[in-house]
């Protein structure tokens, strides 16, 4: 229970079907010790009274559970490590992998004997039959029934024994719906705005983070233009994302957006909208939903590489294989281009309604 | 009507023979499963159709059959005897397995009323057995409204928490809610008052005082009632840091206290006193040669507690009195943190020697919001609030009568009680904690001996406090991982730290505290639960060790 209005609603509607329900907030990180009258935080501490106080309204039991060294290892280290590495994180994506249906599982399942771990996703999980799956059965993750809130881009990464253990109640229900429920319900969260920032980053500005967490000074080097030609100088490539157009402070006549950022010689390259239109792109450390690849190398499949973005019919195609410790690239082939697909960023892969898999952009080589 | 066993906040098995007829069922809710007329029973979670289909075609309960129950339109099983009740009782107990009954919880744990229980058995999944039903009745036990009655042996009842958390905080105790009850009502006289409403509430209060300094050995004037033990630990504190400012500026207290004490001296190193925090030994325990050494002519105030809320180790409070009498004289004032040591240690203030010592209410069974400190007559205290005049314009605000009231009347029963207080909890505290230390893995902290008496202070190994704490809530046990007040903050105890525990080690500890009220059922129960718990939580604290992101959740 975050303290926003999705997972309240998810609380009510478990407890009000009969499931045994335990109310949890997970305090992450030392954002979450702050009140909002200092910094604003979906995960600050307000957020965590809310949750409680909702969990009082259902009569469950409810806990704050502290999963900030797992949040660290598994959310904040990557964050920071890939925007140093010039990469654009998602760390929504590696805290449903690696803490909600992770760390949270494990210890709902191995410390509390509880069968599961449910959210408030806007996404849906059944079981199938599929004959070349072990016991003939496997586990779908389908986008929710909301296309507006659909949040099945986040939960790519999911394994087969995740989903087994993951439930969402609200994979059915579109948002006003939810709201009628909470306020059905009477629930203090239920006209609760939405909150979009990364809960760790309570100003908004990630480079607050760079600087607190990992200690990063922003080192000047060279903004250089789609044709080499310095233009000027960025304030560390850290600080910058693929298809970012504000704050470049340069004037070139026609716009200009960041293409491409190498850390590793600290230099920022610029280009025209059109420079970033891509029609293939190879993804790496690719997982599949089923657990398995596809049988052949290649796979018909529509890919989105953002949130709420349009999925694109594609082809996929195995690069590399699954190596030791290492998860394989794959080429992403497109019917027609997209628009700044960011390196680090998830490209989730869907047939229809239901995810087959992903990875994350990787860099172009050179 | 007995109740044969409990999975906490989730179900029981009960039984009635009421009327001449056996009656089982299971209730969603324990609290409404509780000895109560038939009308008040909870519903099943399950359709009594399904029950009777899962539990039918065995002889023995032929003829069993459903009905509503008496007053509401809620399915109960009705078995046609007490045996029949029995079998039930024992098949439901037998099967867990059985679809939509889901009794497996109910062999997780269980207590019968009255002493009587099955949890022994349940490991073995063997249900109840001869002689186990209860004897006595409990309707003579309710009260009016259904509950069970208030009493010094409250009536233990299956599927209500177990609660281990006396350290936390008591229950109000009834005499001391009917003593304040009047006071919250028509008696709501300001004291200061010249009419007769002011005189009834100065005459209560009066006579409040007196009580508290009768319990200990002091004078009524000397005793100044706040709203707690922390207010009272400021008070005492920063008052005698401020009125002896022109003595001296240095602050003698230890590594274990309360944080009612740390944070007072800390913010007064911020305005130029010189704050020294003793050490502490393995046990918790400041050494009196350390006292001494550490108090000099500039030492103004030396602040300690009687004993400790986290780990329950009690000082040698006399011979750290002693030292400092013996360098200091009466230069130095002591100030004695009985709030945690109170309730189960007499004190003599003038036996102790003390020159302030500070009470909290609640930790004996009175209200919330009341405290006491204790004043040598002759001391300087600089008041902490300002206003008018009361408590002799040591704390201005006009006086919570019904607070002074209610603690006084807690704590003449409490001491009057003591003696007998603290042998049944030494008692009931040694079964516990024997059960606890057998399931291996676990390591008491805090003074062997010198330690309160209902206090068990431990390390589970391998395993996080706050998530035992978690587990046994669930499980229907209420325990503590620290001092409540630090609840849901990160930090490592700063007591275990002191006491030489590294911070990975001190993540473990966990605190079950009896109280007066604690039943030797409710032992039986935490015996019964407990070292279960504490089993799992190790085992499945080292497996998550080893995969801490959840790589492999298991399907």
């Amino acid at each position: 229970m975050s303290g926003g209005v999705d997972s309240s609603v998810a609380a009510a509607l478990l407890a009000e079907g009969g499931v045994e329900t335990i109310g949890v907030w997970m305090r992450l990180h030392d954002v979450a010790d702050t009140y909002s009258e200092f910094k604003r935080s979906c995960c600050s501490a307000d957020a965590g009274e809310d949750a409680r106080r909702v969990a009082g309204q259902l009569d469950i039991p409810f806990y704050i559970l502290n999963l900030e060294r797992e949040f660290g290892a598994g959310v904040l280290e990557p964050f920071l490590a890939a925007y140093q590495a010039g990469e654009t994180p998602s760390p929504c994506i590696d805290c449903n992998s690696t803490v909600k249906f992770g760390a949270l599982i494990g210890r709902a399942r191995k410390l509390y004997e509880c069968d599961a771990v449910a959210t408030g996703h806007y996404a849906r999980v059944d079981e199938v039959d599929d004959a070349a799956a072990p016991g003939g059965r496997r586990f779908r993750l389908r986008r929710g029934v909301d296309g507006d809130k659909d949040q099945s881009y986040f939960l790519y990464g999911l394994r087969q024994d995740q989903l087994a253990h993951s439930r969402f109640p609200l994979g059915e229900l579109t948002k006003p719906e939810v709201r009628s429920i909470a306020r059905r319900h009477g629930l203090v969260t239920a006209d609760k705005p939405e909150s979009q920032e990364i809960c760790f980053v309570p100003g908004g500005d990630y480079r607050d983070a760079l600087r607190e967490r990992a200690g990063w000074e922003g080192l000047p080097g060279p903004l250089i233009d789609a044709d080499g030609t310095v233009v000027g100088a960025h304030q560390g490539a850290a600080a910058y994302t693929v298809g970012q157009r504000q704050g470049l402070g340069v004037a070139l006549g026609e716009a200009r957006y960041v293409t491409r950022i190498d850390a590793a010689a600290n230099l920022v390259q610029l280009g025209r909208r059109e420079d970033l239109e891509h029609q293939d792109f190879e993804v790496r450390d690719v997982v599949f939903t089923a657990g398995r690849g596809p049988a052949g190398d290649g796979l018909a499949c529509e890919v989105r590489i953002r949130h709420r973005a349009e999925p694109v019919p594609a082809v996929v195609r195995r690069l590399t294989a699954d190596g030791r410790g290492r998860r394989g690239t794959w080429r992403v082939e497109l019917d027609r281009p997209v628009w700044a697909p960011a390196p680090g960023q998830a490209a989730v892969f869907y047939r229809g309604d239901e995810v087959v898999g992903g990875g994350r952009i990787a860099r172009p080589a050179g | 009507m007995d109740l044969l066993g409990h999975a906490a906040g989730r179900g029981v098995v009960w039984a009635d023979d009421r009327a001449n007829e056996g009656l089982i069922g299971l209730a969603e809710d324990p609290l409404e499963a509780r000895p109560c007329s038939l009308g008040r029973i909870a519903p099943s979670p399950l359709a009594a159709d399904d029950v009777v289909a899962n539990l039918g075609g065995l002889p023995a309960l032929d003829g069993l059959e459903h009905r509503p129950a008496v007053a509401e339109e809620r399915p109960v099983l009705f078995a046609h005897d007490r045996p029949q009740a029995e079998t039930l009782a024992l098949v439901a107990l037998e099967r867990p397995a059985d679809p939509g009954l889901d009794l497996g919880l109910i062999f997780r744990c269980g207590v019968v009323l009255h002493g009587h229980r099955i949890a022994e058995h349940l490991d073995e999944g063997v249900g109840i057995g001869e002689g186990q039903w209860a004897e006595d009745e409990s309707a003579g036990l309710e009260d009016a409204h259904g509950r069970p009655e208030h009493s010094g042996r409250r009536t233990t009842i299956c599927g209500v928490t177990i609660y281990l958390d006396h350290a936390a905080t008591t229950p109000l105790r009834r005499e001391a809610l009917e003593a304040m009850l009047p006071y919250l009502t028509e008696e709501f006289g300001n004291p200061s008052s010249a009419h007769v409403f002011g005189r009834r509430a100065r005459m209560a209060l009066d006579e409040a005082h007196e009580t508290v300094a009768a319990a200990l050995n002091g004078g009524p004037r000397e005793i100044v009632f706040t709203s707690g033990g922390t207010e009272a630990g400021n008070l005492a504190i920063k008052g005698a840091a401020w009125a002896g400012k022109a003595e001296g500026y240095r602050i003698v207290t230890s590594a274990v206290e309360h944080h009612a004490t740390l944070h007072s001296v800390r913010h007064l190193a911020k305005f130029g006193f010189e704050v020294t925090e003793l050490p502490v030994d393995r046990y918790g325990r400041i050494d009196p040669d350390e006292l001494a050494a550490a108090v000099d002519e500039r030492t103004i105030l030396v602040s300690v507690q009687l004993a400790n809320n986290e780990v329950g180790t009690v000082q040698p409070i006399a011979e750290l009195i002693g030292r400092v009498r013996v360098a200091r004289g009466r230069r130095t004032l002591v100030h004695v943190d009985a709030v945690q040591g109170a309730p189960y240690l007499a004190i003599d203030v003038q036996a102790l020697d003390a020159d302030l010592v500070s009470l909290g209410a609640h930790k004996f069974e009175g209200p919330k919001g009341a405290g006491v400190l204790w004043v040598r007559p002759g001391t300087a205290i600089m008041a902490q609030t300002h206003g008018g005049g009361q408590e002799r314009y040591r704390r201005a605000g006009t006086e919570d009568v019904a607070g002074a009231v209610g603690l006084a009347t807690a704590f003449r029963l409490c001491c009057e009680e003591r003696p007998e207080t603290a042998r049944r909890l030494r008692r009931q505290r040694d079964k516990l904690r024997d059960a606890v230390m057998a399931t291996g893995g676990m390591e008491l902290t805090g003074h062997p001996r010198d330690r309160l008496p209902g206090h068990l202070s431990l390390i589970v190994r391998d395993a996080e406090g706050a998530a035992v704490v978690v587990a046994l809530d669930l499980e229907g046990i209420a325990a503590s991982a620290g001092p409540a007040c630090t609840t849901g903050s990160p930090e490592a105890s700063h007591v275990l730290a002191a006491m030489g525990f590294p911070a990975e080690e001190a993540a473990g500890a966990l605190r079950l505290s009896l109280g007066r009220t604690t039943t030797d059922d409710e032992v039986a129960g935490a015996v019964a639960i407990v070292p279960g718990v504490l089993r799992r939580m190790r085992e499945g604290s080292s497996a998550l060790a080893a995969d801490p992101l959840g790589q492999g959740v298991g399907v």
